[in-house]
C-alpha cells in the first residue's frame, strides 16, 4: 500500500450543511500537529450526499478510501491511524455500494477531485486546454461544428441542440452580442448546477468563453441565484483568477478574441430561469417572460443577439473540445448524446449527485446507483424534471433517460431533478404540492397561468381535503389542457404536467379521493384517521404521553383509544408506538 | 417590439374574406382595420403586444388557436376570428379573469329592485345636493316616485350592503324626498312614432307601460274601470300611507307627457279587447288582481262582513261612515293591516285574527308594528269557522285554534285545527282580507290564455300573451305582488312592445357581476365609519290614529344629503365602459364558471384624483405600460407573484408619493373599473354622462378636450387629442377649482359678509366706489379667459378705467417675442425634429406634454439636449452654464466646453433643429440671442411654451411689476384670477378702497372683495384663443353655465354702468374685431408672458396633491 498523499474534504454546500467545516478545521489542526506530509484539500461535492460529511483519503497512486458521516471527534483517529499510520479505520469507511459503478463523469470530471478555488489545480486537470485549442487551432465556425457534431443538447430542460443554437447567434450581424450562463436553478430538490459551480467553477467559465468565441460575443453574464452564495463566491474567485491569468479579458491567449464577464445574482424567482424573463431581470426589469419570437439569438439582452446556455451544458463544452467527437457520442442514445447529471433525491437509499450516460433505464438509476427504496418500501414512481415535470410510474421503470423517451411518458427531462417516490406517497397530494409551488412562482403575467393554476390548485386541495365532487377531475383536466396550451412561457405550459401524469398513471388514486373519500397512501389528513388495535396495544401509554392534544386515553380494558374529535392526525402516536399497534385507516 | 414593417403586401383570408395585409402587422391590427371585432383586454394601439390576457385568440388554419395581438400575419394565412375553438378559449380566459374579479357592475340595491331603479345613482346625486338630477335619474326607471317613496317595501334596502356596517341606507325615504321636490320636471318624449298603444288598467303596471312607451314617442291611451287612475295605489292604500293629491300630481306629469287617461271604462263592458286590437297597434293588459278570495264559510255574505279592498276603496273615496265599536279583521297581509288601521281611524277597536303565527304573516314587519302602535290587537293561530248571525245581526265569529304542521306548498307551516278548541269572538263587524286574484272573466272567449288562478299566461320577460300584439304584466300575470314588480313588468312589456312595433332588436341581457350579500364581510367594505340612519319623524300613534293624514314626514335637504352620503357606492363607475363586462356579455361568460378564492383588495382613495380599486384589476398591465412606455414615467409596476400579483407604486407607497404626475393616462388605459378618476362631484356616482368637445384654455397649447357634464354640472375632462394624454392641470385643474360651490349671482359686502344682490346694484356700487384717480386702478386677469374677454377687459381698462396697469396671473411682465413669426414652430413640430434643445426644468404641468413629444422625437432618432433642466435621458445635458452663454457659444463664439462642442457637432448634422422655451422663465437676453440665432441660421425654429393662451388683446405696455400693481386707496379688478394667492399682492389688497372680483367660485381674493361678480368657466363659454402654435382656435361652450349673464356681457354691462356706451354688441361682433386684430398682428412671434406670480390653479392642484400625501 502506497503512502497517503492527500486528504479531501467535501466542502460544497451539502457538506458544509452536514458539518464539514469544523471537520476540515480539525484536519488542519491535527495534520499540522502530526507533521505528516499530507496535503489537505477542499473539494466540491463528492456526490454521495447521503454520507456527508465526506472525507477521501487519497494514496499516491490515486486510489482512495472514503469516510462518511465524519465527525470532528473522528479526525484525530483518521489522521493518526490512517494518514500517518496508513491503516484505514474500517468502522468509519463507507461502502460506495456501486454508487459510482454505472456513472460516467464528464461534467463532474473534477467535482470532488480538485480544489475549486485553485486555478492551478484546474489547469493541472487539463483546465483551459480546450479554450487554448479553440482560440488557437479552430475558427468559431469549427467550434460550432464540433459542438453540433457532438450532439450536445441543452441541459436546462428543453434539449435544444447547443451547436445549432450557437449557430443562430453567430449568424446575427454586429459586434455587440451577449453570452449568458443560466445558473438560476430553481427546481425544488435540484442542485446539479450549484454543485458544478461550487465544485468546478473554472470549467463553466471555460465553457462560456469557448461559446462566446464561437458566436462572437464580447460580453458574458453569469446569472446565478442569490441563494447560492458559495457558488457565486467561488465563481467570483475563479473569474478573478482567470482574468489575472489571461483566460478572460482582452486578447485572450494572444488571440483577437476579447471577452469580459459579469456575475449577476438573481433574486430567486423561479420564472427567471426562463430565458426572456432572465434577460428582463438582468436589464433591471421585473422578471416576466415575453413572447418568442423574436428569439434571444435575434434580440436578447439590451435587444442584442444573445445566447443562453445552462451551467451543465457549458460544463460539457471544454470536455467536448478536448476530446474526439466519437468519445462523446459513444455515450447516450441516437438522439441524446453524452451524459446527464441528476440530483437524485426522495425515498431512495443513496440520494446524491449522479452523472449517468443518456439512455440508462430509470430503474438502474433508482436501484443500482440509488441503492433502492429506503426502508424496504415499494417503488412507486419517479418525479422527473422538477415541479413542472411529471411522474413516471414504476411500471415504466425500463424507460431510458433520454429526451424523447421521457417526453413520451408525459413528463419532461427538465434540468435533472429526479425524486424517487415510494408506496407511501399520495400522488394527488404530490400534484397539489408541485402546483402550489408553481402558483406561488408564477410571474402572474398571463391569465391561464396566474388564475388557471390557482383554480387547479384549489380543485386539488379540495380533492385532498375530501371535498372533491363528481366533475372536479374532469374540470381539473380540462383546465390543465388549457393552461398547458395557452400559457405564455414554459412555466405555465408545463405547470399541469404533474397533474396530467399523475392522473394518467394513478387515476384510481384520484377516484379514491373523490368517490370513496379515502387516501390510499394514507397521506391526506382529511381522509385518514388513526386507530389503536386493542389486541396489539400493550398499554405502555407512550402514545398518550406524546399526543400533543391529549386525544388518547384509557379505553375499556387494558388499551388506549383515540378520541377522533380531538385528534389532529399529526401521526405522532403512529411514529412512537413500539408495537405497531396504531393503524392508519 | 413591433416587428419591422416591410414593403411587401400579403394576401390573407380572414373570416372567408380575402384581404391584403402589411408584412409585420399582427392579426389583431389587420382585423381591426377590417372592422372585425376581436375582444382583447391587454392589447392597446399605443402599446407593444403584451400577450397576457388570452382573450384575443383566433383560429388560424395550420396553427390552431393563437393570440391575435402578437401573431404576425403571413402570406396565405387563413384566419377564423370567431371559430368555436377560439371562442371557447376566449370565454375560458374571460371566465378565469371574472373568477378573480371583485366588484359589482351594478350596485346590489339596483339589482334587487324589480324596476331596476338606480338607487346608488339617485342616493349619490342626493348626497351631492343635486336633487333635480337625482329626480331625473329616478324617472328613468320609475314613474310616480313620490308614491313609491311612500309605499314601496324597498327590496333595495334589504340588499343594501350598508347593513354590514350598521343599517341599510333609507333608499325609499330618499326616493320620497325627491318625489316630493316640486321641480315641474316633465320627462322628455321622443318624436311621435305614429304608433298607438292601448293600456288597460291604470295601476302601476299599466301606468309604467304607458310611461315608457310614451317616452319612446308612441301614443298611449290608458283605460281604467275606476273613476280615477292609480289602481290599487289609489283604491287599495289608505291616505295616511299614500296621500291622493300627491298621486294626482304625479299622474298629471304623465298627462303632460301626452298620455291619455280614460276612466270609467271597463274591459268587456264599455270596451272590448277586439275593438282595442283593431284601433290600436298594440294592447297592454295590466288589470291587476281585484277579485277577492272569500273564506267560504257560513254567514260570509252578511252585510256586516266586508271585503278588505272594498272597504279600503270606500274609505279612499272619502266615505267616513262609522263602524261598529268592535271590529275583527281577518287576514295577515298588508291589505289586512291597511284595513285594520283604517278601521282604527274610524273609531273602532280592532282585532286582527290570523290562522298562522306572527312569523308567517305576509305583511311587512313595519306595517304590523305600526298597527300595533295604533292599538290594533292580534290573535294568532285562530281560524274562523262560521259567522254567528243572531236575528239577522252579526254577533260574533266562531273560530278554531290552530297549531302549525309541516310546510305546505307556499313553504310556510300549514295550520291545523286543534280539535275541540272552538270558541266565539263576539263582534258586530268584520273585514275579510285573505287574498285577491285577477279578475279576468272579461277575457273569456278571447285568444288569451288564462290559468286556473285567473292569471293571464304571458312571457315573463316580454309580457307577450298567446295573442299577437297583446301583452300583459303586473298582478294580472303574477297574482298579487308588490307594486314595484308591476313597474318592472310594465317596463319590460314596453320594451317588448317597442320591439314589436318598430322591430328594434332586443339585446341579450348585459352581464352583471354580483356578490351575494352573504359573501361580503365587514372587512370587504373597508374602514367605513359607522353612521346611524338619519332619524325620520313619525307622528305619535295616539295623534295619528284620529285622522287619515300622512303620518310620516320628509327629510330636509340636509338630512337627505346626509342619508345619501351613507351609500357605500357598491356599483362600479365603469359600468358603462368596461371591456370586461362587454366581452362577458358578448361571449355569455359566467361569473361562477371557475369560482374560487377572489383576491379582494379594498379601494385605495388616497390619490387626490385617481381611485384604485384593484379588486377589479385583471392584470392586463395597460396602466403601467402606458405610464412607462408612453408617458415615460414608470410610477407603477406589478408586485407579487402568482395570484397575488398587483399593480403598485414602488415599495407599496401610495401612488401620489411615487413619480406619478397625475396625467390620468392609466385611468384611460384601464379596460375595467380598477382605475377610475374622480369627477368634480364630492361623492362619486356612476352615471351616464354628456360629453362635449372643446379646447383646453389652461395653457397655450390649446389641446382638444372632452368635457363631461350632467345637467350643466361639470364632472370631468378627458383628453381629446395628444394620443389620449393630458397634463394634470388640463385633466384635473377644473375639478380642483370646483371643490368650492359655484357662484350664480353677484355678491356685495355688507359689513363682514358677502350678500346676494342684483346685477344693477352690484354695478352701481362699483361706480360709486371707483376712485377718482384712475391711475390707482390695477387689473389682474386669469390666463385662461377667451380672447374676446381679454379684448373687452383691455377696452374697459383703456376707455373706462383709464389704466394701463394690467397683469395676467402667473406673470409679472409682458414681452414682445421679437423673432419672426416664421421661426415659430408649433408644439407638434417637436415630434418631427431631429435635434431638440429643451430649456429649463420641468416646473410646469404643461411641460409634461412637451416631454411626451420629445420622447417621440428621441425614439425616432432625434438628438435631445437639455439646458438648465432635468430632462431624463437627454443625450447632452448642460446645467452649469447660463443658457445665454450656450447660445452664444453655439453661434460660433467658441467655448472650451466639450459639451458645447458636442452640441455644435450635433447641430451641424441636424436638418430640423428646434429650441423649446418656457416663456415664463426666459430672459430678454436669451430671446435676443435666439432672435440672432434664427436670423443667422434659418434652419432653427423655436417652440414657445406659454402659460397662457390669451395675450394678443391684453398685450399692452404698462405698470407690470407685481410690486406696484395695486396702490393704497386704489382699486383692484380681478377677472377670473386669484391675485390674493400671491402674498405680495394680498398685502396690497388690504389697503384698497375697492376690490371687484369676477370669479366662478369663492376664493382667496373674494375674501377681500367688496363686490363679487359670478363668472362662467371657459368650457361654459364660446370664443377663441390664440394658441402657442399661432393658430386661432374657436370653441363652443361644452357645458351650460349656471350664470345667467355671459362673461362678455358682464364686461359690457360693467363698462356701461361705469359711464360709457359701447352701443349694440353681440359676441359675434366682438369676435370679428378680435379675429381681425389677431390676423393683423405684427410679423413677430407675438407677445408672451414671463413671470413669477403664482398660477392659482397650479397652486390649487399642488395643494390638493400635497394635502393627501401621507
Amino acid at each position: 500500500m502506497s503512502h497517503v498523499s492527500e486528504i479531501r474534504v467535501g466542502l460544497a454546500t451539502c457538506g458544509i450543511a452536514a458539518g464539514a467545516e469544523p471537520v476540515y478545521s480539525a484536519f488542519e489542526k491535527e495534520l499540522a500537529a502530526s507533521n505528516a506530509s499530507v496535503k489537505l484539500k477542499r473539494v466540491g461535492c463528492i456526490g454521495m450526499c447521503y454520507n456527508e460529511p465526506l472525507v477521501d483519503v487519497v494514496y499516491q497512486d490515486g486510489k482512495l478510501s472514503t469516510y462518511g458521516h465524519v465527525r470532528v471527534e473522528d479526525v484525530t483517529r483518521i489522521v493518526e491511524k490512517h494518514a500517518v499510520g496508513g491503516q484505514p479505520i474500517q468502522d468509519l469507511l463507507v461502502a460506495t455500494d456501486g454508487f459510482f459503478d454505472k456513472q460516467v463523469r464528464i461534467v463532474l470530471e473534477n467535482c470532488g477531485l480538485i480544489d475549486p478555488e485553485s486555478l492551478d489545480e484546474y489547469r493541472a486537470h487539463a483546465g483551459y486546454e480546450a479554450l487554448r485549442i479553440a482560440l488557437t487551432e479552430m475558427t468559431p465556425q469549427q467550434v460550432i461544428e464540433k459542438v453540433t457534431a457532438s450532439g450536445l443538447r441543452g441541459r436546462g430542460g428543453a434539449g435544444f441542440p447547443t451547436g445549432v443554437k450557437w449557430g443562430f447567434a453567430a449568424r446575427e450581424p454586429g459586434p455587440e452580442k451577449y453570452f449568458i450562463c443560466n445558473g438560476d436553478e430553481g427546481d425544488p430538490g435540484a442542485f446539479m448546477d450549484r454543485s458544478v459551480l461550487e465544485g468546478d467553477p473554472h470549467r463553466v467559465l471555460e465553457g462560456i468563453a469557448i461559446g462566446a468565441y464561437a458566436i462572437g460575443a464580447p460580453h458574458g453574464y453569469f446569472y446565478v441565484r442569490a441563494e447560492y452564495p458559495l457558488a457565486i463566491k467561488r465563481l467570483e474567485k475563479a473569474l478573478a483568477d482567470a482574468t489575472t491569468a489571461g483566460f478572460i479579458g482582452e486578447n485572450i491567449l494572444g488571440s483577437d478574441f476579447s471577452f469580459e464577464v459579469k456575475i449577476k445574482a438573481g433574486a430567486g424567482a423561479f420564472v427567471c430561469g426562463e430565458e426572456t424573463a432572465l434577460i428582463a431581470s438582468i436589464e433591471g426589469r421585473r422578471g416576466t417572460p415575453r413572447r418568442r419570437p423574436p428569439y434571444p439569438a435575434v434580440s436578447g439582452l439590451w435587444e442584442k443577439p444573445t445566447n443562453i446556455n445552462n451551467v451543465e451544458t457549458l460544463a460539457n463544452v471544454p470536455w467536448i473540445i478536448r476530446h474526439k467527437t466519437e468519445e462523446f457520442t459513444r455515450y447516450g442514445t441516437e438522439k441524446s448524446k453524452g451524459t446527464k447529471v441528476f440530483a437524485l433525491a426522495g425515498k431512495v437509499n443513496h440520494s446524491g449527485l449522479v452523472e449517468v450516460p443518456m439512455g440508462m433505464p430509470i430503474k438502474d438509476i433508482v436501484f443500482d446507483i440509488g441503492g433502492g427504496i429506503r426502508d424496504g418500501k415499494g417503488f412507486k414512481a419517479v418525479q422527473i424534471g422538477g415541479p413542472s415535470g411529471g411522474c413516471i410510474p414504476s411500471s415504466l421503470a425500463d424507460v431510458p433517460v433520454d429526451y424523447e423517451s421521457i417526453t413520451e411518458t408525459g413528463a419532461i427531462m427538465g434540468s435533472g431533478g429526479l425524486i424517487v417516490l415510494d408506496e407511501k406517497t399520495c400522488m394527488v397530494d404530490l400534484a397539489r404540492f408541485f402546483l402550489d409551488f408553481i402558483q406561488k412562482e408564477s410571474c402572474g403575467k398571463c391569465t391561464f397561468c396566474r388564475i388557471g393554476t390557482k383554480r387547479m390548485l384549489e380543485i386539488l386541495t379540495r380533492i385532498c381535503d375530501g371535498e372533491g365532487t363528481g366533475d372536479d377531475l374532469e374540470r381539473l383536466l380540462e383546465l390543465s389542457e388549457k393552461v398547458k396550451t395557452y400559457s405564455l412561457c414554459g412555466l405555465g405550459q408545463t405547470a399541469p404536467n404533474p397533474v396530467l401524469t399523475t392522473a394518467k398513471y394513478f387515476r384510481e388514486e384520484y377516484d379514491a379521493h373523490i368517490v370513496d373519500k379515502t387516501c390510499p397512501a394514507h397521506v391526506c389528513k382529511a381522509l385518514i384517521h388513526y386507530e389503536i388495535g386493542p389486541e396489539r396495544c400493550k398499554d405502555c401509554k407512550l402514545c398518550t404521553r406524546d399526543c400533543p392534544v391529549q386525544a388518547i386515553s384509557q379505553g375499556e380494558g387494558v388499551f388506549q383509544v383515540i378520541d377522533q374529535k380531538i385528534c389532529i392526525k399529526c401521526g405522532r402516536c403512529y411514529e412512537v408506538c413500539p408495537f405497531g399497534a396504531i393503524d392508519v385507516q | 417590439m413591433f416587428s419591422e414593417k416591410g414593403d411587401g403586401m400579403l394576401s390573407v383570408t380572414i373570416n372567408e374574406k380575402n384581404v391584403s395585409a402589411v408584412e409585420g402587422e399582427t392579426i389583431l391590427v389587420l382585423a381591426r382595420r377590417e372592422g372585425i371585432e376581436i375582444p382583447a383586454l391587454c392589447a392597446e394601439e399605443r402599446l407593444a403586444p403584451y400577450d397576457s390576457c388570452g382573450v384575443c385568440v383566433v383560429d388560424v388554419e395550420g396553427m390552431g388557436v393563437v393570440k391575435s395581438c402578437s401573431t404576425p400575419v403571413r402570406d396565405g394565412m387563413v384566419i377564423h376570428t370567431h371559430s368555436k375553438a377560439a371562442e371557447d378559449i376566449r370565454r375560458t380566459a374571460l371566465e378565469l379573469l371574472l373568477s378573480n374579479h371583485w366588484g359589482d357592475c351594478i350596485a346590489p340595491c339596483q339589482q334587487a329592485c324589480p324596476a331596476h331603479t338606480d338607487c346608488q345613482g339617485y342616493a349619490g346625486l342626493t348626497a351631492n345636493g343635486l336633487f333635480e338630477e337625482a329626480l331625473h335619474l329616478l324617472y328613468e326607471k320609475l314613474p310616480l316616485p313620490a308614491a313609491f317613496g311612500r309605499i314601496c317595501p324597498a327590496p333595495c334596502e334589504d340588499a343594501c350592503r350598508r347593513e354590514i356596517a350598521e343599517e341599510p341606507v333609507q333608499i325609499r325615504h330618499i326616493k320620497r324626498f325627491l318625489g316630493d321636490k316640486e321641480f315641474d320636471y316633465i320627462p322628455s318624449v321622443a318624436t311621435d312614432t305614429g304608433k298607438r298603444v292601448a293600456i288597460v288598467g291604470g295601476g302601476p303596471a299599466g301606468l309604467s307601460a304607458a310611461y315608457f312607451l310614451r317616452r319612446n314617442g308612441h301614443a298611449t291611451v290608458v283605460f281604467d274601470a275606476m273613476p280615477k287612475m292609480g289602481g290599487m295605489l289609489r283604491y287599495g292604500i289608505p291616505d295616511f300611507r299614500l296621500v291622493q293629491k300627491g298621486l294626482d300630481r304625479e299622474l298629471a306629469v304623465l298627462e303632460k307627457m301626452g298620455i291619455e287617461f280614460r276612466n270609467n271604462v271597463r274591459l268587456g263592458e264599455e270596451i272590448a279587447l277586439a275593438q282595442l286590437q283593431s284601433e290600436f297597434d298594440a294592447v297592454f293588459l295590466g288589470l291587476g288582481a281585484w277579485r277577492v278570495r272569500g273564506l267560504r264559510i257560513p254567514g260570509e255574505d252578511h252585510s256586516s262582513v266586508m271585503q278588505g279592498i272594498e272597504f279600503l276603496r270606500r274609505v279612499n273615496e272619502g266615505e267616513r261612515t262609522p263602524l261598529p265599536p268592535r271590529m275583527v279583521v281577518i287576514g295577515g297581509g298588508n291589505t289586512a293591516m291597511d284595513a285594520a288601521r283604517s278601521a282604527r281611524r274610524l273609531g273602532s277597536e280592532v282585532t286582527v285574527i290570523y290562522r298562522r303565527s306572527r312569523e308567517q304573516m305576509p305583511a311587512l314587519p313595519r306595517e304590523v308594528e305600526e298597527a300595533k302602535e295604533e292599538g290594533v290587537s292580534f290573535q294568532f293561530l285562530v281560524q274562523p269557522i262560521e259567522f254567528v248571525i243572531e236575528k239577522g245581526d252579526l254577533t260574533g265569529i266562531k273560530c278554531s285554534r290552530m297549531k302549525l304542521g309541516a310546510p305546505d306548498t307556499s313553504g310556510r307551516a300549514r295550520p291545523i285545527p286543534i280539535e275541540g278548541s272552538e270558541f266565539v269572538i263576539p263582534v258586530a263587524g268584520v273585514i275579510i282580507a285573505v287574498g285577491q286574484s285577477p279578475e279576468t272573466d272579461c277575457l273569456s272567449g278571447s285568444e288569451i290564455a288564462i290559468d286556473r288562478g285567473g292569471r293571464i299566461i304571458a312571457d315573463e320577460q316580454t309580457g307577450l300573451t298567446k295573442c299577437a300584439g297583446v301583452f300583459a304584466g303586473g298582478d294580472v300575470v303574477t297574482g298579487p305582488s308588490i307594486a314595484v314588480e308591476a313597474v318592472g313588468a310594465g317596463h319590460r312589456a314596453a320594451d317588448a312592445i317597442e320591439q314589436y312595433l318598430c322591430g328594434k332588436e332586443i339585446r341579450p341581457p348585459q352581464f352583471v357581476y354580483k356578490h351575494e350579500k352573504i359573501d361580503v364581510t365587514r372587512a370587504d367594505i373597508g374602514d367605513v365609519e359607522e353612521v346611524p340612519r338619519v332619524p325620520t319623524y313619525v307622528r305619535p300613534p295616539d295623534e295619528r290614529v284620529h285622522d287619515f293624514e300622512e303620518y310620516e314626514t320628509n327629510f330636509t335637504d340636509e338630512e337627505a344629503m346626509k342619508e345619501g352620503n351613507r351609500c357605500l357606492g357598491c356599483g362600479c363607475s365603469a359600468f358603462n365602459h368596461c371591456d370586461l363586462r362587454d366581452y362577458a356579455t358578448m361571449l355569455q361568460a359566467k361569473q361562477e364558471a371557475y369560482a374560487g378564492e377572489v383576491m379582494h383588495r379594498l379601494p385605495d382613495e388616497r390619490h387626490p384624483f385617481i381611485i384604485q380599486d384593484l379588486g377589479k384589476c385583471i392584470s392586463c398591465g395597460r396602466c403601467l405600460r402606458i405610464c412607462s412606455d408612453v408617458c415615460g414615467i414608470s410610477a407603477i409596476d406589478f408586485t407579487g407573484r402568482g395570484i397575488d400579483v398587483e399593480v403598485q407604486a414602488p415599495f407599496n407607497r401610495a401612488w401620489q408619493e411615487s413619480d406619478c404626475v397625475s396625467c390620468g393616462a392609466c385611468v384611460d388605459a384601464c379596460p375595467t373599473g380598477a382605475l377610475t378618476d374622480r369627477t368634480a362631484l364630492k361623492k362619486q356616482v356612476p352615471l351616464h354622462i354628456r360629453e362635449e368637445k372643446t379646447i383646453c384654455t389652461l395653457c397655450g397649447f390649446g389641446c382638444e378636450v372632452v368635457v363631461q357634464s350632467l345637467n350643466g354640472h361639470y364632472l370631468r375632462t378627458l383628453p381629446g387629442d395628444n394620443g389620449g394624454i393630458l397634463c394634470a392641470k388640463g385633466r384635473y385643474g377644473w375639478q380642483t377649482l370646483l371643490s368650492e360651490p359655484r357662484l350664480r349671482r353677484p355678491l356685495i359686502r355688507r359689513g363682514e359678509e358677502l350678500v346676494a344682490t342684483t346685477w344693477d346694484e352690484a354695478f352701481s356700487f362699483i361706480a360709486e366706489r371707483l376712485p377718482q384717480d384712475k391711475g390707482k386702478v390695477g387689473i389682474m386677469a386669469a390666463p385662461r379667459i377667451t380672447e374676446e374677454e381679454g379684448y373687452l377687459i383691455a377696452r374697459l381698462a383703456g376707455e373706462v378705467l383709464q389704466t394701463d396697469h394690467i397683469m395676467v396671473e402667473g406673470t409679472s411682465a409682458r414681452r414682445a417675442f421679437t423673432v419672426p413669426r416664421g421661426a415659430i414652430a408649433p408644439i407638434s413640430a417637436i415630434e418631427t425634429s431631429d435635434l431638440i434643445v429643451v430649456v429649463g426644468p420641468r416646473s410646469h404641468y404643461e411641460r409634461f406634454l412637451i416631454d411626451l413629444k420629445v420622447r417621440v422625437a428621441q425614439r425616432a432618432g432625434g438628438t435631445i439636449i437639455s439646458l438648465q433642466g432635468d430632462l431624463p435621458d437627454a443625450d447632452i445635458v448642460v446645467d452649469d452654464l447660463p443658457v445665454i452663454q450656450v447660445i452664444t457659444a453655439l453661434l460660433g463664439e467658441g467655448s472650451g466646453d466639450l459639451r458645447v462642442a458636442a452640441m455644435q457637432a450635433a447641430i451641424v448634422a441636424a436638418t430640423t433643429p428646434l429650441f423649446v422655451l418656457e416663456g415664463r422663465e426666459t430672459s430678454d437676453e436669451t430671446v435676443s440671442a435666439l432672435a440672432h440665432l434664427v436670423e443667422r441660421e434659418p434652419r432653427w425654429r423655436i417652440a414657445v411654451l406659454r402659460a397662457a393662451p390669451v395675450c394678443g388683446s391684453l398685450f399692452r405696455e404698462g405698470r407690470n411689476r407685481r410690486e406696484d400693481l395695486f396702490v393704497q386707496g386704489g382699486a383692484c379688478f380681478s377677472f377670473g384670477a386669484d391675485p390674493a394667492c400671491d402674498p405680495v399682492l394680498a398685502e396690497q389688497m388690504r389697503t384698497l378702497d375697492l376690490v371687484v372680483a369676477m370669479s366662478p367660485t369663492l376664493n382667496k381674493t373674494t375674501a377681500y372683495a367688496h363686490v363679487v361678480l359670478p363668472m362662467s368657466l371657459p368650457f361654459e363659454t364660446s370664443g377663441q384663443l390664440h394658441d402657442t402654435n399661432g393658430r386661432i382656435r374657436h370653441f363652443k361652450a361644452a357645458v351650460e353655465s349656471p350664470v345667467a349673464m355671459e362673461n362678455w356681457r358682464i364686461l359690457v354691462e360693467l363698462a356701461n354702468a361705469l359711464g360709457t356706451d359701447w352701443g349694440e354688441m353681440t359676441l359675434d361682433t366682438v369676435s370679428e374685431v378680435v379675429t381681425a386684430s389677431m390676423q393683423g398682428a405684427p410679423e413677430t412671434g407675438g407677445p408672451w408672458w414671463v413671470g413669477d406670480t403664482p398660477d392659482s390653479l397650479a397652486l390649487a392642484i399642488e395643494e390638493e396633491l400635497s394635502r393627501l400625501k401621507i
